[in-house]
């Protein structure tokens, strides 16, 4: 390790290099949550939906300067490039160097502010520690209003994690794998209680300053934005059902604002992991994603979705068109009766599109025309519904036709080299990790969560 | 029926709504109306073409009405529709707003998205509202010799007044410019003060080739970090040019 060990004083840009390379993996990038206006004198402010400043050439959001502090790492995670044992070159910031990183980035919009994660330099304490001090300093020494994420490191102790709390809008803290067996098996210095109980701790904390701030208004805000999460697929051999099982107790149990999902990519060549021939599951994690959004907008559950007897998704059909083709008995749907919910279950209506046509159907009766111009996406939709009691054409519902219709490759899997090109085609349409997206489809919904 | 009457305006906001309450004095009969905020080579027969002197008191008494009896939803909508850069825009905004006033509750107008006219104006506001945003992310500042921020942009719609208070929330306490060169007008924001919008001549804007090395610096630096950022097992540029139009890119640092 001391051999790739970049000598300190290196130059920043090199540093720079290292360790957002370093931190590239990490799937969330979004600044959505938090709405705070300029102080008048500082520097920025936060706006609710987030703001997009860039996207790198893998097509993914840049919002903050995502980097690691160190990626002097003393842990052994079996699929992490930054593993211990791992012979790479290493380096850590100093807090200057990140606040001037920072200050400068967002002077000049590049950036809505920073994403701090890292790897375990000498014990977590010590590394949050380190992370505090540059948040602290950014706060407090530049005035900076921007958002801030910190990626949380399990073992750390609690007191450090409440005070990181009060100066980050979002904290995170990595559940790494959907099944606690792969935990063990691909992390060895970690174990689902210690990611468990800072995740409680900032949801406990969470709760309590709103209802302070309830009562004070000037109360300190604690992760205003929430808490999200992420894990790894792909990896530790489990089931859609088992993943989206999880995620929806996070939603459920812990009030997770976002859970993500990562695409398994291979750095580290080990007994332990599987090889992936095909590339990383990229069209399974869009799947996942897409049902993601089912559970926190659309009013399904998982087990509405997935069953122990089908316990993972067609992936030709996107999981909406999955439950559909399974329900066929509930349609078709008269657009002008229909209630809300079931409007928001059939393929092709969104959200927004939802809300419009409950909105425009108490001044007259709506046509498919307008429900075009809606925004309803029809050579989806028009298989499902009735306008005064009229279909568009001639339904058929049958779960072989349909599916052929619905597919969104045309009725046929992908092969592996194309697997690509078709995600590429289709990823805009459904629920990603943008707060580009979260701006699409507004921003109602989470106020459940 | 009526012979049809074409109102040509200015396409402000204050040139439309002057139309909107002249188009309303003429009775023409509103179904009669249409306005014109540019030049078009051909007239139609059998049309009056009426020449609308912008007034800031006729369009003033336009938008209280509208702010009145349609309340501010809808009025940021409309106002929003005018800075669109579709021709169409004026006569979609003059005949939501007859809608509106039609209604016992006109705060509920842009619910009738049965109404083409509302449903245009719903969906020209969310254009110029869409690329309001990307610009809110997509606009680079670069420091010039003595401190002042300057951004070039080239939107298609007349985006500067929707996103310059964004930035002067942001950024209270820099002088900043951000000069739309298609349109040869800048928000200027002295620091601590006020943004206002003022006339710029393509190319007679500050010279952003003087940024000294120390500028050069910090745009090698973020460069660096967008190339490093991005994983190349998934490099995908169909959806890098879905998500961030190549229009945009011109004036990009990392680009």
């Amino acid at each position: 390790m001391a051999d790739g060990r970049i000598a300190v004083g290196a130059a920043l840009s090199e540093k720079l290099r290292i360790l957002a390379d370093a931190a590239k993996y990490d799937v969330a990038c979004t600044s959505s949550g938090t709405a705070r206006r300029g102080n008048g004198s500082g520097l920025g402010n936060c706006v609710a939906a987030g703001i997009c400043h860039s996207f790198s050439g893998d097509g993914r959001c840049i919002s903050l300067l995502k980097v690691l502090y160190t990626n002097e790492c003393i842990y052994h995670c079996k699929y992490c490039v930054n593993r211990a044992d791992n012979d790479i070159p290493r380096a850590s910031f100093t807090p200057e160097e990140l606040c001037r990183l920072t200050m400068e980035f967002y002077r000049r919009n590049y950036i809505e502010g920073l994403f701090l994660s890292s790897g375990v330099l000498r014990n977590p304490t010590y590394t949050m520690e380190l992370i505090f001090e540059t948040v602290r300093r950014l706060r407090e020494d530049c005035g900076f209003q921007g958002y801030i994420h910190v990626k949380a490191i399990p073992g750390a102790a609690p007191d450090i994690i409440e005070r990181i709390g009060y100066l980050a809008d979002r904290m995170s803290i990595n559940l790494e794998f959907p099944t606690a067996e792969g935990l063990r098996r691909l992390a060895p210095n970690k174990s689902r209680a210690l990611i468990l109980t800072p995740m409680r701790q900032i949801q406990n904390r969470s709760i309590a300053c709103r209802e302070e701030l309830a009562r004070y208004r000037h109360a300190p805000q604690f992760v205003p934005a929430g808490q999200s999460t992420q894990m790894i697929i792909g990896a530790s051999g489990e089931t859609d059902l088992q993943i989206m099982s999880v995620a929806q107790r996070l939603y459920d149990n812990f009030g997770l604002k976002r859970v993500f999902y990562s695409a398994y990519m291979q750095v580290n060549e080990d007994r332990a992991l599987p090889a992936l021939p095909g590339g990383p599951p990229l069209l399974r994690e869009h799947r996942l994603y897409q049902a993601d959004w089912l559970l926190r907008f659309y009013g399904f559950r998982a087990e509405e979705l997935l069953s122990q007897e089908r316990p993972d998704f067609d992936i030709r059909l996107d999981p909406k068109a999955n439950w559909a083709l399974r329900h066929l008995e509930q349609f078709p749907v008269e657009v002008n009766r229909a209630p809300y919910e079931m409007l928001l279950r059939v393929p092709g209506i969104g959200v927004k599109s939802a809300r419009r046509i409950v909105q425009a159907r108490r001044y007259g009766a709506v046509d498919f025309e307008t429900l075009k111009r809606m925004g309803v996406v029809l050579r989806r939709a028009c298989w499902f519904l009735l306008c005064r009691g009229k279909p568009l054409q001639p339904l058929r519902l049958e779960e072989g036709f349909l599916a052929d219709i619905l597919a969104e490759t045309g009725g046929r899997v992908p092969p592996a080299g194309e697997e690509r090109a078709f995600h590429q085609m289709t990823l805009f349409e459904a629920g990603l990790t943008l707060p580009e997206m979260e701006v699409l489809y507004g921003t109602e919904g989470r106020a459940v969560l | 029926m009526g012979q049809k009457a074409v109102l040509c305006c200015e396409e402000s906001q204050e040139g439309i709504f002057t139309a909107v309450y002249d188009g309303w004095a003429g009775r023409y009969g509103h179904e009669n109306v249409r306005l014109q905020v540019r030049e078009e080579e051909d007239r139609e027969l059998f049309s009056s073409y009426i020449n609308v002197r912008t007034d800031a008191g006729k369009a003033r008494k336009v938008s209280d009405t509208v702010r009145r009896r349609m309340g501010g939803r809808a009025y940021l909508d409309i106002a929003r529709a005018a800075l669109s850069w579709e021709a169409d825009k004026g006569t979609a905004i003059y005949h939501t707003i007859v809608r509106g006033l039609s209604m016992a509750d006109g705060f509920r107008v842009m619910q009738v998205l049965t109404d083409p006219y509302v449903c245009r104006v719903s969906a020209l506001a969310r254009a110029v509202a869409r690329e309001a945003d990307h610009l809110m992310g997509f606009a680079r500042f670069s420091q010039l010799p003595g401190g002042v921020l300057y951004a070039r942009i080239r939107p298609r719609n007349r985006v500067l007044p929707a996103i310059a208070p964004h930035f002067q929330d942001r950024l209270p306490g820099e002088n900043w410019v951000i000069h739309d060169e298609g349109r040869e007008e800048a928000a200027v924001h002295p620091a601590g003060g006020s943004w206002f919008l003022t006339d710029m001549e393509a190319g007679r804007g500050p010279d952003a080739d003087r940024a000294g090395d120390a500028e050069r610096e910090i745009e090698e630096l973020w460069r660096g970090f967008c190339r490093s950022i991005a994983l190349q097992e998934r490099e995908n540029p169909r959806l890098q040019a879905q998500m961030l139009p190549k229009r945009f890119r011109k004036y990009m640092t990392e680009f």
